[in-house]
């Protein structure tokens, strides 16, 4: 029981890592703004299905295709301007964007939680001593269908490969006459399509409020141990520290199950420094 | 990090190394250095600028920068990411805290124990730095936030719970107040400062130079890498450990509340606004960014009566999307950091009218 | 890129001129808010200061303020944002202070604490809706209601226990269970827990789950099987629906009740009505999330028209009572501190005096009677039960004394 609590919790943890994944893959930047575009494309969703009154499966399309334009927008307006610039320089405005995220979401909706929508069926099922819902059952195949998607993508498709070597260097891909900003572009809204595909699943559990954003950062240990590199190993990833996290908790009790996962995801990394899918890379002086 | 060379005016020559890294280096730098001092020290007295909420924020400031310096020590000089710099300073806090609640240590015997418990666990968290480059480190330092906060709320019953803390005594003078506190932050924040200006340009900084631009080139030439890393986490956590003991006993109240990872956070964003690897730039992005946060925090309840038909909450929020735009405007327009423009800014008025 | 410049040094400027221009206005009573608006608990503190200001302002509007043997006066009403730390909360003290506050409210436990020190050498009272522990050490801190944070689970304790006794003590020892998340608070809340489950002859089992995880599973499991007859949840709203839901998916059967950290509407808002179902929480207040239909006391109809009035748009919660309930006392307390007091003579000490006056106040049927005596400013000290059936609550207990356990100094 323990066991499958812990993964589907991972799932949504690799769902989110996923995010910080694909924004790394494509510019090597660690998106500290990940948490905020999963509350922003969760409320855009509570749009869609409240306010604006879509049916389910609609609204959902209308969320993921706003969350893309949205994280295609970001990178429009802040990130394309700093292609060249120090990598750091990336890092700090995705910390103010979490600010801006945060802020337009209380201006627009309020800091009061939002009326509560279930976006999938609350029903459970019995496998002989074992209980699960829907909803987590849902979230772990859209989990793998998303990571599925996602390698098949960057293995197999043109843009795809241009992708992962955008992240090897701008300057090289530019010569070779791909346009680095086309693919930072589609990569920022791909993000965003995570966050809000995360965003929808954690707001019909945990209900539609500002503190959804804190799993922004509960997810940054899964996307470092598969490797910040590997859409597969984010996955994996997640499921990994939701076991670790579930099993400490179930054993050990206090809550002890984030830091247990920190410990061991150190040691890991004192083994692995690159994680377990992650792009080993030979230094040359 | 490229560098704007410093024009000194004509008439002044460097004929010795020592001479050429000297901080003041003619006669009206010293002027103006002594007369900000003087006005530092007289703030307290000026009517319209002595008001306490003022003075409390320039005492945030100040330990902000303190904190801050340390984190620009280990991120711009060394290259070290680290994104736990909060809880080092927990530790430094609680320590000097629990020095003084429990066993009646004054501020100036818990203080130096404070830094060194903090400098401690940082080393701790510093080892695999030896493995492990970039934002895998961050990886490591935010396991440190995570770990070390969970310690303080399950591992420690007084920390968990907050207690009081005793003010700052020197002689018959108790510094419980803005205005005298002033004073204490004020010498910390200038005393660490100086220190790091003179660490970095020591030995010891310039080896951190080279670890920063490539550390095997830097381990060829001699430079034993794992030593100075670990030296540069210790720095970074004693500076954070320093400004933890400070802010206890300010605030007179140790607290859990204080060291978040978005407090954590917010450092890295004020070293890098600042500009990484610059004494100055640190102190330019505390300033830049409390003040920023500072608008949030007032001006956004000012706006909320205002503002009653949106929903509740919603000032506040405006302004968080003003900052934050300020904030990534700036960064677009100033990507390597205030120091970069305060050099420029210099090399201006030194060469104007024939800036070429 | 020279723009740069020119616009922080106009950002600076702005911040320095700012407390210089409100303390512009002079002659109304300025009272202060500091609590979180931004960030994830400023949905809550948010209610709760709307509450206040609501109601206050409506005083101003109707009645041109506040009366009483030797004048009126209006009140003002100024907030600060202290992101629910410290450090910013005590800046905002020094700023409201220069502002001419004389009477502060809040909503954040931690504040009264870290400013115990502020506010007693600044002779500002305070009043409160919340459960922090300071206000028990404080002569200038007036509580409307509970002896403390610790005191949340003791209370329920003793209730399952006469609950328990009533249906003749089924398996010999009661066994109780809490569930809790890592959020700051919990230790304060549990605060030497075992020692008075000892003292009462009740086994308490504790669990905890982080913040922020979607699961609960584990935790529930190990309370079932140490055979819990009842579950205390001492979570904000999102832990709350969290353990709900697991609870859900694990068929757990076993009551559960929330303390005071968030309020059954807020579960019913977070997790749906279906969720929250059966779900028992705890208010000293009559809540908003009654079923309108069966009526209410004066003082709930007037909260209730002046959310309408106020925030048409929005869905009502039960913090926002609690602010008005803070800003009736406030009122009260002013009240009482011009019978004897000239407007223009209004300071924290003044009011403090009215404060300590107030008797028998009820806040027009909001609450029990709040009395404020020497060394006791503790407020009714009585808490009800209630449940959510239908998306409503209903109550479930009887009013019913709270336990006043005290969390040493240090």
């Amino acid at each position: 029981m323990l066991v499958i609590s812990g993964m589907m919790n991972g799932a949504i943890y690799g769902l989110v890592a996923l995010g910080f994944v694909l924004v790394y893959k494509a510019s090597a930047v660690l998106n500290f703004a990940q948490g905020y575009m999963l509350l922003f494309g969760a409320y855009l969703f509570w749009f869609f299905r409240v306010t604006v009154g879509l049916p389910l499966v609609l609204a959902m399309i209308a969320a993921v295709a706003a969350g893309f334009a949205g994280g295609a927008l970001i990178e429009r307006l802040t990130l394309r301007r700093l292609i060249g610039q120090p990598l750091i320089s990336m890092v700090t405005v995705t910390i103010f964007l979490s600010l801006v995220l945060e802020g337009l979401v209380s201006m627009i909706w309020g800091t009061y939680p939002l009326q509560h929508v279930a976006a999938f069926p609350e029903s459970t099922i019995r496998l002989g001593k074992m209980v699960l819902t829907t909803q987590s059952l849902i979230a772990f195949g859209l989990a793998l269908l998303a990571a599925g998607a996602l390698i098949v993508f960057f293995r197999f498709t043109r843009i795809g490969l241009a992708m992962r070597g955008v992240a090897e260097g701008h300057q090289i891909m530019q010569s070779m006459g791909i346009s680095v900003r086309r693919i930072l572009n589609v990569s920022w809204g791909l993000a965003g399509v995570a966050a809000t595909v995360g965003g929808i699943l954690l707001g019909s559990t945990l209900g539609f409020q500002l503190g959804m954003s804190h799993i922004g950062l509960l997810a940054i240990p899964a996307a470092f141990i598969g490797g910040l590199e590997s859409p597969e190993g984010a996955i994996l990833g997640g499921l990994l520290i939701g076991l670790i996290e579930s099993i400490v908790s179930g054993y050990v009790g206090n809550a002890a199950g984030v830091p247990a996962a920190f410990v061991v995801l150190i040691l890991t990394m004192l083994v692995r420094p690159y994680g377990f899918f992650g792009l080993e890379r030979i230094e040359r002086v | 990090m490229s560098r704007i060379p410093f024009y000194p005016p004509s008439g002044v020559y460097s004929d010795s190394y020592r001479k050429d890294m000297r901080i003041v280096k003619t006669g009206k730098q010293r002027l103006m250095a002594i007369a900000g001092l003087v006005f530092l020290a007289a703030l307290p007295f000026i009517p319209g600028l002595n008001a306490p909420y003022h003075l409390r924020l320039l005492i945030g400031i100040g330990i902000a920068v303190i904190v801050a310096l340390g984190l620009n020590i280990l991120t711009g000089y060394c290259g070290q990411l680290n994104v736990g710099q909060s809880a080092f300073m927990m530790v430094g806090a609680f320590t000097s805290g629990m020095l003084n609640a429990y066993w009646g240590w004054p501020f100036w015997a818990s203080v130096i124990p404070g830094g060194l418990a903090a400098a401690g666990v940082g080393v701790i968290f510093g080892i695999p730095s030896v493995r492990l480059k970039g934002l895998y480190l961050a990886l490591t330092t935010l396991g440190a936030q995570i770990i070390l906060t969970w310690i303080a709320l399950y591992g420690v019953t007084v920390t968990s719970a907050g207690f009081t803390v005793e003010p700052v005594r020197l002689g018959g003078i108790v510094f419980n107040t803005p205005q005298k506190f002033y004073y204490v932050a004020l010498a910390f924040t200038l005393g660490m400062a100086l220190a790091a200006k003179n660490l970095m340009r020591s030995r010891l900084g310039r080896a951190f130079i080279a670890i920063r631009d490539n550390d095997r080139a830097a381990e060829g030439m001699g430079i034993d890498i794992f030593k100075y890393k670990l030296l540069a986490f210790a720095i970074c956590t004693f500076y954070a450990g320093i400004g933890g003991a400070l802010l206890v006993h300010y605030m007179m109240w140790a607290q859990l509340e204080s060291f978040t990872l978005q407090d954590s956070v917010w450092y890295v964003a004020m070293i890098i606004v600042g500009g990484l690897g610059s004494i100055e730039g640190t102190i330019f992005g505390v300033i830049f960014i409390t003040v920023l946060k500072e608008l949030v925090l007032v001006v956004g309840p000012m706006a909320q009566e205002t503002l009653s038909f949106l929903p509740i909450g919603a000032a506040s929020g405006m302004m968080l999307v003003f900052i934050g735009s300020v904030a990534i405007l700036f960064g677009v327009l100033e990507p390597r950091g205030m120091a970069h423009r305060w050099s420029l800014i210099k090399s201006f008025y030194r060469l104007w009218p024939f800036g070429y | 890129m020279t723009k740069a410049r020119p616009f922080s040094v106009a950002i600076t400027l702005a911040t320095l001129l700012l407390p210089a221009l409100a303390a512009a206005q002079a002659k109304d009573v300025v009272v202060g808010n500091i609590s979180a608006m931004t960030g994830p608990t400023s949905g809550t503190h948010m209610m709760c200061q709307s509450g206040s200001r609501d109601y206050l302002n409506y005083l101003n509007e109707t009645q041109g303020g506040i009366a009483g043997k030797s004048g009126k006066v209006k009140t003002r009403y100024l907030a600060y944002d202290s992101q629910y730390v410290a450090t910013k909360a005590k800046d905002g003290f020094a700023r409201l202070l220069d502002q001419g506050m004389v009477l502060w409210t809040q909503c954040a436990s931690a504040h009264s604490d870290a400013l115990i020190s502020d506010y007693e050498t600044a002779k500002v009272p305070l009043v409160t809706g919340s459960q922090g522990i300071a206000s028990l050490f404080s002569d200038w801190a007036y509580g409307n209601y509970h002896s403390g944070i610790a005191n949340m689970i003791r209370t329920w304790m003793l209730w399952q226990k006469a609950e328990w006794e009533k249906a003749g003590k089924p398996g010999g020892t009661l066994v109780l269970g809490t569930i809790t998340t890592d959020e700051p608070f919990v230790p304060l809340a549990l605060w030497e827990i075992d020692t008075f489950a000892k003292e009462q002859g009740i086994k308490l089992v504790k669990e905890t789950f982080p913040k922020g995880t979607t699961d609960a599973a584990p935790q529930l499991l190990r309370l079932k099987d140490a055979g819990v007859r009842a579950i205390y949840v001492v979570a904000s709203a999102s832990g709350a629906v969290v353990a709900l839901k697991s609870a859900k998916a694990l068929n757990l059967n076993i009551p559960m009740t929330q303390c005071a950290a968030a309020t059954l509407g807020d579960v019913i808002a977070l997790g749906g009505p279906e969720l929250a179902e059966g779900y028992q929480g705890e208010y000293f207040y009559e809540p908003m999330s009654k079923d309108p239909a069966k009526g209410g006391s004066a003082g709930l109809q007037l909260a209730r028209d002046l959310w309408a009035r106020n925030h048409p748009k929005e869905t009502p919660n039960d913090m926002y009572v609690n602010g008005v309930l803070s800003g009736m006392v406030i009122a009260e307390g002013i009240r009482l501190a011009l019978e004897t007091t000239p407007p223009d003579k209004l300071t924290g000490e003044a009011i403090k005096k009215g404060l300590d006056q107030v008797k028998g106040f009820e806040g027009q049927g909001l609450t029990r009677p709040i009395t404020y005596v020497k060394d006791d400013h503790i407020g009714s000290k009585q808490v009800r039960y209630w449940v959510v059936k239908k998306g409503f609550v209903e109550p479930v207990s009887d009013w019913m004394a709270t336990t006043t356990y005290r969390i040493p100094k240090k």
